[in-house]
């Protein structure tokens, strides 16, 4: 009896230390650092990949960064100062790169990947624009007040919210951030000042901006309900094109000859004419293309919601053939990193597919 | 101790019943034997009321009584069952066909009649139920329009090819691979979640009663194309009380063992008879006083009959040997039995008090069903101090013995006490007394104690095998386990982790991001393979909401994201939080139960728990099987300890107060604490784990052991003190009791031998482990009890008679 005496003190003070611990207060995501994760990196959920001259870097969830030096064959996490979940990427040379995700946190490294800093999050994005238009608002400058409306919905109560789904940077200076209900945002100096866009994107349904990319020197923006906007230099605005597709776009591909627009239930469009006109393409994808790219050679290589690479036959893209998947997996991105070879990147981690066995 | 007080010589042979002098003896024994009629009809009309008691007694297999009740994180388990529904209370009947895939219409037909037939067992929370046939499983897909969704089974299902096409695609929309269909395509699910009481009496859950159906569904669907295999706590519980009416059964055959060696022992048929009979009233007591107690029959408690009979015809085979001992020089009946309930009668509860001490000690182990078997095996050996001390000796007084079988034990005796007659045991153990064979199997124990008690460092706590642990690896419930982890995916060791929050809590951005967190960890933590919680959920129905894209598998910190998320979550999976949103189970699901697994778990999940918990949100261990078992592992450590030194200190106290010599105490305990070894070491050696059934195995077995000491002993001094040297002493014990220290041994093996061949396997290792000890003291008794003698008592006695003398 005596034990369970003892027994019951112990479990007492157990229970009173676990009192004295509950003084732990919630680390937030954004600003906590991601935890080594277990087993490998590269079967770690990552979203999204990019190069870095020959290095291969990802991020994932829960602020997971991994950089592999020998063409995917070995990875290795790096140290991210946030754990939020990281789903864009973008390199502009030099070991110059951002990161973007949840919690609207943005990333940046100087030496291709090992060390990051966070340079802004939703809670600083939330105050930038509030404060952005209200200024404007206060110069007399009427036509913002949709903004600060826009803004207000989107922050909430400010608590950092404000997702971002894409990151491009086209210079180590001029980058651009685009996320839901219509967030935008742009800097000139390197990520060090972003300022809201909301006014310069023909975005009146405030549709959520899924991706951001520069082809053959225009900038693109895939959106909802078929829309594409497409930077107009002249009126330095972003302006939108309506295809004949109803449903979402993830992304767009292409190179000086075409543009495809993919997304939802394998949908693809393709335009000709640097998005003036659209037409249907049959992808045979079955699900979700969530992310594609466009080869040195022009085919195009897209990867699906249910497990699927698909290959174009040619340049032409017209027709699409699946290829042997060596690790089937929910994909997010897919990068090529040799004329012969793509990184593929998903909720299994990330595997090397061979271009070759499609043929 | 009094057991020779009254030794065979101060009785005198009386051969008829009028010389006999009635007011002779103590008390007890003229209350007993001058009013031996109102005592044979007091004991008949208990009897028959507790027979009469002891026919309602039920049965029953509750696993809560398995669990340490008190310990704080079983307390957490309890205190949120409501919220963990999910985890215990629903079975899984596996369909499997021996055909190509299920997608079959002579299959699907079966499987429409299996679900169709469950769905109508009581019990069943029906709304909840899960097959191909049943319409809560759906598949959902996202258009352009939003989502899209209808029952995987198709509306229009005809049994035509186009319509199993049709369900075929659903399957897969639906992602029921790995789910509700087997990854192979060969079996599908019927799942079955029960509830605790039934709605409309309030009764609860008849698992005895579903375990019929479940089997009469085997029997009516099972074929040759179609095997069903049912896994889950309700069938589990279903195979334990069959194992426990199995176990039932075999108190026959101990009987039968027991009757064999008595009669091999007196070669009296009546007074055989009448040992095993009072023996077996005994037992019907004690059944009855159960059942007036409110307790029923569980796997532990079936086996508390076993030791009583067993205990109880050892005890009864003393008295009869006492009274043939008196009947053979030609005393009456009546007379010898009051002789030998004078002489044996304080022994007998000496000897009943040692083992409930042993029995005594289990209380302090906190967990339900030892408590019970300690509380039962009391009452048990209390019944017999009426039974058998007191009520057989009056049954004796009436039928007596066989005069034959009286004659044949004066001839041994009379042989034995001729030169050079002394039976074989005194041959060989007698040696053990002198220098040269003391020295030798003092040496050899040491030896055999010190390499046993290497091995014994090895002891696993916890279970070893695969699958269920109350069961055999092999049995056909364990086999049907395999098949569902093996083809579905998922293992049966849950390990889940209780996320408690107040009402609400649960879908906080700050609460999911620690169950994250958590899940992350233990993601982290060898031989976990899966982890489930409602923020992985969270993620992926937050995709669903945007589109299955998976740049929003994310725990969104906007409310309404969340709110949504849940709503959508708790639609598809239930079970992955309670509805006041105030406790959500996080599940690892483990390669398997090894206690080190387990306790890699637990560690993990105190120290995430120190780290993260705050004012509104607590990591709390633990549910699930692997999670309760893992508890259980660290009570069962702790106690077994506790007990042992419990044990020990009280056997030593009782062996201190009977002997008024300490070297005598170490005499007695220390072949106990060999044999104690030995087991344990055994245990390693047969791949068995320390767990809740093999607590009590030692506390027997120390129990019981004792007595050869008590025995042997309390003769050996008494001669020692009156001045024999330890030879002859020890040759006065054997001739005395050292058959009656081989008739306890053997009845009581006997008694419990039959249970390694239960279906239960903790009842098996127990029999065996048992068997072993009850066996094994009797050499560790009759060899090691005169070679520590040699060195510890050889001089007992003299120091005190060499004084008397000159005074």
């Amino acid at each position: 009896m005596r034990h369970s005496l003892s027994y019951l003190l112990i479990c007492g003070l157990a229970l009173a230390s676990a009192g004295a611990a509950a003084a732990n207060t919630f680390k937030d995501p954004a600003v906590t650092p991601a935890p080594e994760v277990p087993n490998s990196v590269s079967s770690a959920p990552l979203l999204a990949g990019a190069l870095s001259g020959t290095r291969i870097v990802a991020v994932g969830l829960r602020g997971v960064i991994a950089t592999s030096d020998d063409q995917g064959k070995t990875w290795k996490q790096q140290p991210s100062p946030v754990s939020s979940d990281l789903v864009a990427l973008s390199f502009v040379g030099d070991g110059k790169g951002w990161a973007a995700g949840h919690d609207g946190v943005v990333l940046h490294t100087e030496d291709g990947g090992n060390t990051w800093v966070k340079q802004f999050d939703g809670a600083a994005a939330c105050k930038r624009m509030t404060a952005y238009y209200q200024q404007k608002l206060d110069g007399g400058d009427a036509s913002v007040q949709p903004y600060i409306m826009q803004v207000k919905g989107n922050c909430g109560d400010g608590a950092g919210d404000l997702p971002w789904l894409d990151v491009l940077f086209v210079d180590e200076h001029n980058g651009y951030l685009v996320g839901p209900f219509g967030n935008i945002m742009a800097t000139a100096d390197g990520g060090a000042n972003w300022e809201p866009w909301q006014h310069r994107i023909d975005n009146d349904r405030g549709l959520h901006l899924n991706q951001i990319t520069r082809i053959n020197g225009e900038l693109y923006i895939a959106a909802e309900q078929g829309v594409v906007f497409k930077w107009d230099a002249g009126k330095q605005k972003f302006k939108l094109h309506q295809t004949p597709y109803k449903g979402t776009f993830f992304g767009i591909t292409g190179d000086s000859a075409k543009l495809i627009a993919f997304g939802l239930r394998g949908t693809a469009y393709a335009s000709a004419d640097a998005g003036e006109t659209w037409t249907a393409i049959e992808t045979d994808a079955g699900a979700a293309v969530n992310a594609a790219a466009t080869l040195a050679d022009g085919r195009v290589i897209m990867v699906t919601q249910n497990a699927r690479v698909l290959l174009s036959t040619d340049a032409q893209a017209r027709q699409f053939k699946p290829l042997t998947v060596t690790r089937p997996m929910l994909f997010a991105d897919v990068v090529p990193i040799a004329p012969d070879a793509v990184a593929v990147f998903g909720t299994a981690g990330v595997a090397v597919e061979s271009l070759a066995t499609g043929r | 101790m009094a057991v020779a007080k009254n030794s065979i010589d101060d009785m005198p042979v009386i051969a008829r019943v009028e010389d006999f002098d009635r007011r002779s003896g103590g008390f007890v024994e003229r209350a007993v034997f001058n009013f031996r009629g109102v005592l044979i009809v007091l004991c008949a009309m208990a009897t028959v009321f507790l027979g009469w008691r002891a026919t309602m007694l039920t049965v029953n297999a509750s696993f809560d009584k398995m669990t340490p009740q008190s310990h704080p994180y079983i307390r957490n388990y309890f205190e949120n069952r409501d919220a963990l529904g999910g985890l215990g209370n629903s079975v899984r009947i596996v369909v499997e066909t021996s055909g190509d895939d299920i997608f079959d219409p002579d299959y699907l037909q079966t499987l429409q009649k299996i679900s169709d037939t469950v769905f109508l067992i009581p019990g069943v929370d029906r709304p909840w139920m899960k097959s191909l046939w049943t319409p809560l499983v759906r598949w959902t897909e996202i258009t352009e329009e939003g989502l899209s969704a209808g029952a995987v089974m198709p509306e229009d299902y005809n049994g035509s090819k186009a319509s199993i096409d049709q369900l075929r695609a659903n399957v897969y929309r639906a992602g029921l691979i790995g789910d509700l269909v087997a990854n192979d395509l060969k079996s599908s699910t019927v799942f079955v979640p029960l509830l605790d009481h039934d709605p409309d009496t309030g009764a609860p859950f008849d698992y005895q009663r579903f375990a019929g159906e479940l089997s009469k569904i085997r029997h009516d669907y099972g074929s040759d194309k179609v095997k069903i295999h049912v896994v889950g706590f309700a069938q589990l519980a279903g195979d334990l009380i069959d194992g426990l009416y199995k176990v039932m059964g075999f108190f026959a055959a101990s009987v039968l063992i027991v009757l064999a060696v008595l009669y091999f022992y007196t070669r009296c048929v009546r007074s055989t008879l009448l040992v095993v009979a009072a023996a077996l009233v005994a037992v019907l007591w004690l059944l009855g006083i159960i059942q007036l107690l409110g307790y029923a029959l569980d796997p532990y408690s079936v086996l508390v009959p076993f030791l009583i009979f067993a205990i109880g015809a050892s005890h009864g085979t003393q008295k009869m040997n006492g009274i043939m001992q008196d009947v053979a020089r030609g005393t009456h009946r009546y007379v010898a039995a009051r002789y030998t309930f004078r002489r044996l009668f304080l022994a007998g509860l000496a000897a009943i008090l040692c083992n409930v001490v042993g029995f005594a000690v289990l209380m302090v182990i906190d967990i339900p069903v030892i408590r019970d078997l300690a509380l039962m095996t009391s009452i048990g050996v209390t019944i017999l101090v009426f039974v058998v001390l007191l009520l057989l000796p009056v049954l004796l007084s009436y039928v007596g013995v066989s005069p034959r079988a009286a004659r044949r034990r004066l001839d041994i005796q009379r042989r034995e006490a001729l030169p050079g007659g002394e039976p074989l045991g005194q041959r060989l153990l007698l040696p053990f007394t002198e220098r040269r064979w003391a020295t030798l199997a003092v040496v050899l124990a040491a030896v055999v104690a010190t390499v046993a008690f290497g091995i014994s460092r090895n002891l696993k706590v916890g279970d070893l095998d695969k699958g269920a642990p109350e069961l055999w690896p092999d049995s056909r419930y364990n086999r049907d386990v395999a098949y569902v982890n093996e083809h579905y995916g998922l293992s049966s060791d849950q390990y889940a982790v209780i996320v408690k929050t107040p009402p609400g809590g649960c879908e906080k951005f700050s609460t999911l991001v620690e169950m994250d967190r958590l899940a992350q960890t233990l993601r982290a933590v060898p031989g976990v393979q899966v982890v489930v919680s409602a923020a992985d959920a969270i993620r992926s129905t937050t995709t669903a909401l945007y589109e299955g894209s998976p740049k929003w598998l994310t725990i969104n910190r906007r409310e309404n994201v969340l709110l949504n998320a849940r709503d959508y979550m708790v639609a598809n999976s239930p079970d992955l939080t309670n509805r006041e949103c105030a406790a959500a189970p996080l599940i690892a699901y483990l390669s398997d139960h090894r206690a080190d697994t387990l306790e890699r778990v637990t560690d993990t999940v105190i120290a995430f728990a120190k780290q993260h918990d705050t004012d509104d949100l607590h990591f709390l261990p633990a549910a699930g099987s692997a999670g309760i078992q893992a508890i259980t592992n660290i009570v069962v450590h702790d106690s077994n300890r506790t007990m042992l030194i419990f044990l020990y200190t009280a056997t030593s106290l009782l062996c201190l107060l009977a002997f008024r010599s300490w070297r005598a105490v170490i005499v007695a305990i220390v072949p106990l604490v060999i044999t104690s070894v030995i087991c344990e070491a055994l245990m390693v050696e047969l791949n068995i784990g320390m767990k809740v059934a093999t607590l009590p195995v030692i506390a027997l077995g120390v129990g019981v052991g004792v007595d050869y000491a008590l025995y042997l002993l309390s003769i050996q001094l008494q001669v020692q003190r009156s001045g024999g040297s330890l030879r002859e002493a020890y040759a006065r014990a054997l001739g005395f009791t050292g058959r009656v220290v081989l008739l306890i041994g053997f009845t009581m093996a006997a008694g419990v031998v039959t249970w390694a061949w239960s279906p239960i396997k903790f009842q098996a290792n127990m029999g065996l482990l048992l068997t072993f000890m009850f066996l094994w003291n009797i050499a560790g008794a009759l060899v090691m009890i005169p070679a520590l003698s040699y060195f510890l008592l050889r001089d007992e006695g003299r120091e005190r008679h060499a004084a008397a003398v000159p005074a």
